[in-house]
């Protein structure tokens, strides 16, 4: 460990961008990670899933690479651009009673669009960032989005840092937002498929947005669907120009790589992105919750509960104290929940987990009844086991296993140069420094009295926000839920 | 126009400028990076020390999988190894095992798969002497207790309601029952079989399948070899080779299914797996195969799938093909792709078309070029874990394979041609044979897709 932190050195550029390095020579490669500061807190109403998006897009490639002759794709993608616009003018005239948007119209726009993009695609080179990290041995690439960060994540041979260095900061400095009007499509598939036709994503989408009524927490990472079809290239740009300014990127590289040989890669690569100022932070605070929240849906798919609510501002003590007090009740086969929900017969699946963001966290316990038993029974069960833990305070040996068991799977984090990465530019972009990620002494110094103490200042019955999926039975063949 | 012939892109042209330092990287080899021992009672240890982190890992593998399952004994094998972790021993109770387990911070975890079955153990490097101990007892005195087993049938019990609950899933699993018919990967689950199960059922399962003559361990992490042998040998003494005989794995009668069949689900979204039967662990030709079914589906978005489905029409969000490689009998052929409903049949059609044009015509030089150089390097980067290379390593014997298998198919993968590639390919991609189930809304795919009122429809359990 001590060896980690000594290993560990940040610097930042000119421009304002920060770049850590952790050096580790157990094999020979290099795990990078670039963490933007961007989620769906900063996205606003008509913007939702925008932030899930650009990240899509850019994979699409940059004015060098995803085209053979960037100046003759200007002209064309600037025609498409002016269309949409126009067509989205249409869709919405379309939308209202009163504007008299004509449907003819906007199919006549869609055409003229396909037809330009069919100019376009002999002149480009669809995923060719891809097919080059794949030759050159990358794995692990891939990106993802969240509610306040995106970031984009690829492992490497050691001998291809400049590689890296190449193809991050390009597209960071000039990306290209090719293929547009297909990538939305596929972001709608996405949605599609993790959202609409996924019973569990459909829960959490509806308990997420109760539990944040008001707040920039609210929408879906992956958007809205109505927004999701009115995205404009334009509009992304703009966005990807706010906040993918250098100052509010943090790069980290992990791996057998010379420190050296690191900083003076990344001032040759990185240093001429121009630099901007950041944009302005938005406040996420939540409205003030009045009362239970709740929602029923109808699903063809087995009952389930998702019960939300609001947790302490992210660092902050209790929140360590939380995270042991779910360990205490669903970490493990000798949890509370597992011998008196699961084993009983009452649960099929029962946990409750505390999740991190940067501006206010939240719990959630997850509920999965059998089928002898109604879903009113396990939630009050659940809540019986938490009043049980807040009444009795934690055991001794409760404690104790939780002490082990963090310990253990701290150092189990610590392993792969790509988790370290990952965990490091966490740190330093959303809690206050790189050393944060080191916090084991923060859950060693939650103590027993602790552990009623949030409990009951967390989980209290009006700040709870639920989500109920109740058996539906389908028309088309009643084989379903 | 822009002339683009035989162009490349100009960021293309600097990376291929780039010149980068020489990397000697190769694949660990037995008995020099790692340590192969037969215990005195037959198990074959490997090891593979690394002292970066104060952790260890064991990982043990037993011949003896689902594929050795009978007819009405389906599910056997996962029952009885999820009763092997739970089901305490004979000097331990079921929750003092689980609480020992704890308090010592380790995790223990078992899988039984189609011709093996998996236990894994993992903690701090303090704690190894303990864990084996554990491991130990778990494996040479389990006392299948009777009410864990009911437990693990009723977990079972709803398993087996909600496994509709996933589309994709359905699609899946169906795909698989319809493609083997009446053979231990087509036979579906029933719970009046499970619900017969009784602990003497899974102890004659389990004295069969752990008997350390068919039983594999792979050992990685901070602990020195020696010493690991020593302590191994001392306490496997209670472990003897009783020369258990595995039963046969039925030969398989080919394939079952052919067409397309509809499992109808109100839905915004089909779920479509499409394939057939393939090939087994012993094709000559292997190193073929992959590339080919990395050209066209399996190498992300370097495959023709990818390029064609996703990223130039915007259809899926995710569409690859999977070739089972490694199985002792013919394995899948199988391409899963989500798309809306109303372009079922145009993903259907491209799929089907890319099969087509794998088969009729040579694929490019390009693509042959960075299908080759992508597995090479991603096989290298597989082995860069001492934990993952050493179970990589182990798997070679537990099949049969070579112990050289990686780096013999490193150098095959140069040997492969263009040829090459479209010969595997005819026996690979056979849209006159598909398979195809959808899983999707019956109405909405009635009015955008007319031929969908002749697939067959399939009603599930």
């Amino acid at each position: 460990m001590n060896n980690i932190v000594s290993n560990c050195q940040k610097r930042v550029l000119a421009n304002g961008l920060t770049a850590i390095f952790c050096y580790r020579p157990q094999a020979p490669l290099f795990s990078a990670c670039i963490t933007s500061r961007v989620g769906s807190v900063n996205e606003g109403p008509g913007l939702t899933g925008v932030s899930h998006f650009l990240e899509h897009l850019m994979f699409k490639g940059t004015e060098l690479l995803g085209t053979l002759d960037y100046s003759a794709e200007v002209p064309l993608l600037q025609q498409i651009d002016s269309l949409a616009q126009e067509r989205l003018q249409e869709q919405a005239k379309l939308r209202t009673c009163y504007a008299g948007g004509q449907k003819e119209c906007v199919e006549r726009l869609t055409s003229q669009i396909s037809s330009l993009e069919a100019e376009l695609k002999p002149l480009s080179v669809p995923n060719e960032m891809w097919t080059i990290y794949q030759r050159h041995g990358g794995v692990g690439l891939n990106a993802g989005t969240g509610c306040d960060g995106t970031r984009y994540y690829v492992t490497l041979p050691k001998n291809k840092l400049e590689l890296w260095a190449f193809l991050e900061a390009d597209r960071l400095r000039t990306p290209v937002f090719r293929e547009f009007y297909a990538e939305r499509e596929v972001v709608q598939e996405e949605r599609r498929l993790r959202v609409d036709n996924d019973p569990d994503g459909t829960l959490y989408e509806q308990v997420n947005a109760l539990l944040n009524l008001g707040s920039p927490y609210e929408a879906p990472i992956v958007g809205w669907p109505r927004d999701l079809q009115t995205l404009t290239r334009e509009a992304v740009q703009r966005y990807f120009a706010e906040y993918y300014a250098p100052a509010n990127l943090v790069v980290c590289l992990v791996g057998d790589l010379d420190e050296q040989e690191v900083w003076c890669t990344l001032e040759r690569y990185f240093s001429d992105i121009p630099a901007r100022s950041a944009p302005p932070l938005r406040f996420a605070d939540r409205g003030v919750q009045i009362g239970e929240r709740r929602v029923v849906i109808p699903y063809a798919a087995s009952p389930h509960l998702l019960i939300g609510y609001p947790g302490p501002k992210p660092g902050h003590d209790d929140q360590y104290a939380l995270d042991v007090a779910c360990e205490i009740l669903s970490g493990s086969r000798n949890s509370r929940f597992y011998r008196n929900l699961v084993e009983s017969g009452l649960a099929y699946y029962a946990s409750i987990d505390q999740r991190s963001r940067a501006w206010d966290n939240a719990l959630l316990l997850n509920l999965y009844p059998q089928a002898e038993h109604t879903s009113a029974e396990l939630e009050k069960a659940a809540y019986r086991e938490i009043s049980g833990l807040v009444n009795d305070g934690p055991t001794e040996m409760e404690m104790e296993r939780v002490y082990t068991r963090l310990r253990v799977d701290w150092l189990e984090s610590l392993r792969s140069p790509a988790d370290l990465a990952s965990s490091l530019a966490e740190a330093e972009a959303f809690r206050g420094g790189w050393e944060q990620f080191d916090d084991l002494d923060r859950y060693m110094a939650v103590t027993a009295s602790d552990i009623p103490r949030v409990l009951r200042q967390y989980l209290q019955d009006g700040q709870r926000s639920v989500g109920e999926i109740v058996t539906k039975v389908e028309n088309q063949s009643g084989n379903i839920g | 126009m822009t002339d683009t012939k035989g162009k490349i892109s100009k960021g293309r042209q600097l990376i291929e400028r780039m010149r980068f330092p020489d990397l000697q990287w190769r694949i660990p080899r037995i008995g020099e990076d790692v340590g192969r021992t037969v215990l005195s009672n037959g198990l074959v240890l490997y090891t593979f020390p690394d002292k970066s982190l104060p952790l260890f890992n064991l990982d043990f593998r037993a011949r003896g999988g689902t594929l050795h399952e009978e007819r009405r004994r389906k599910r056997l094998a996962s029952v009885a190894q999820a009763l092997l972790r739970l089901g305490g021993t004979e000097r331990h109770a079921p929750e003092e095992f689980d609480e020992l387990l704890d308090f010592h911070g380790l995790t223990l975890q078992g899988q039984a798969r189609l011709e093996t079955t998996a236990l894994s153990c993992w903690g701090l490097a303090e704690k190894l002497p303990v864990a084996i101990d554990l491991l130990l007892e778990a494996v040479t005195q389990p006392r299948f207790d009777n009410g864990k087993l009911d437990i693990i049938k009723e977990q079972w019990r709803e398993a087996l309601r909600r496994r509709n609950d996933d589309p994709t899933e359905v699609a899946s699993r169906e795909f698989g029952y319809l493609l083997y018919g009446d053979d231990p990967q087509g036979w579906d689950d029933n719970w009046e079989d499970i619900e017969a199960f009784t602990a003497a059922d899974i102890r004659c399962w389990h004295e069969m399948v752990w008997d350390p003559g068919h039983c594999f361990l792979a050992a990685s992490g901070d602990f020195e070899t020696a010493q690991l042998i020593e302590l191994l040998e001392e306490r496997f003494v209670a472990w003897p080779n009783c020369c258990h005989a595995l039963p046969n794995i039925p030969a398989l009668k080919g394939q079952a299914n052919y067409g397309t069949h509809l499992i109808a689900r109100e839905s915004s979204q089909s779920c479509i797996c499409m394939g057939s039967l393939g090939v087994d662990r012993y094709d000559a030709q292997l190193p073929a195969i992959k590339i080919a079914n990395y050209i066209f589906g399996a190498g992300g978005f370097s495959s023709r799938l990818m390029d064609k489905v996703r990223t130039r029409e915007g259809l899926a969000y995710s569409i690859y093909s999977g070739v089972d490689l490694t199985l002792r009998r013919r394995g899948r052929v199988i391409v899963s792709v989500q798309t809306r409903t109303d372009a079922s049949q145009k993903v259907m059609d491209c799929v089907a078309a890319e099969m087509e044009n794998m088969r009729s015509s040579l694929v490019s030089p390009e693509e042959l070029e960075q299908a080759r150089e992508s597995l090479v390097n991603s096989t290298y980067m597989a082995f860069a874990d001492t934990e993952e290379s050493l179970r990589n390593l182990m798997q070679l014997e537990v099949i049969g394979w070579p112990s050289d298998y990686y780096e013999t198919l490193l150098s095959n993968y140069r040997e492969v041609t263009r040829e090459e590639v479209g010969e595997v390919s005819q026996r690979l991609f056979r849209p006159q044979d598909l398979l195809t189930v959808v899983v999707g809304d019956r109405d909405v795919l009635a009015k955008s897709c007319p031929q969908s009122l002749q697939w067959e429809q399939r009603e599930i359990k």
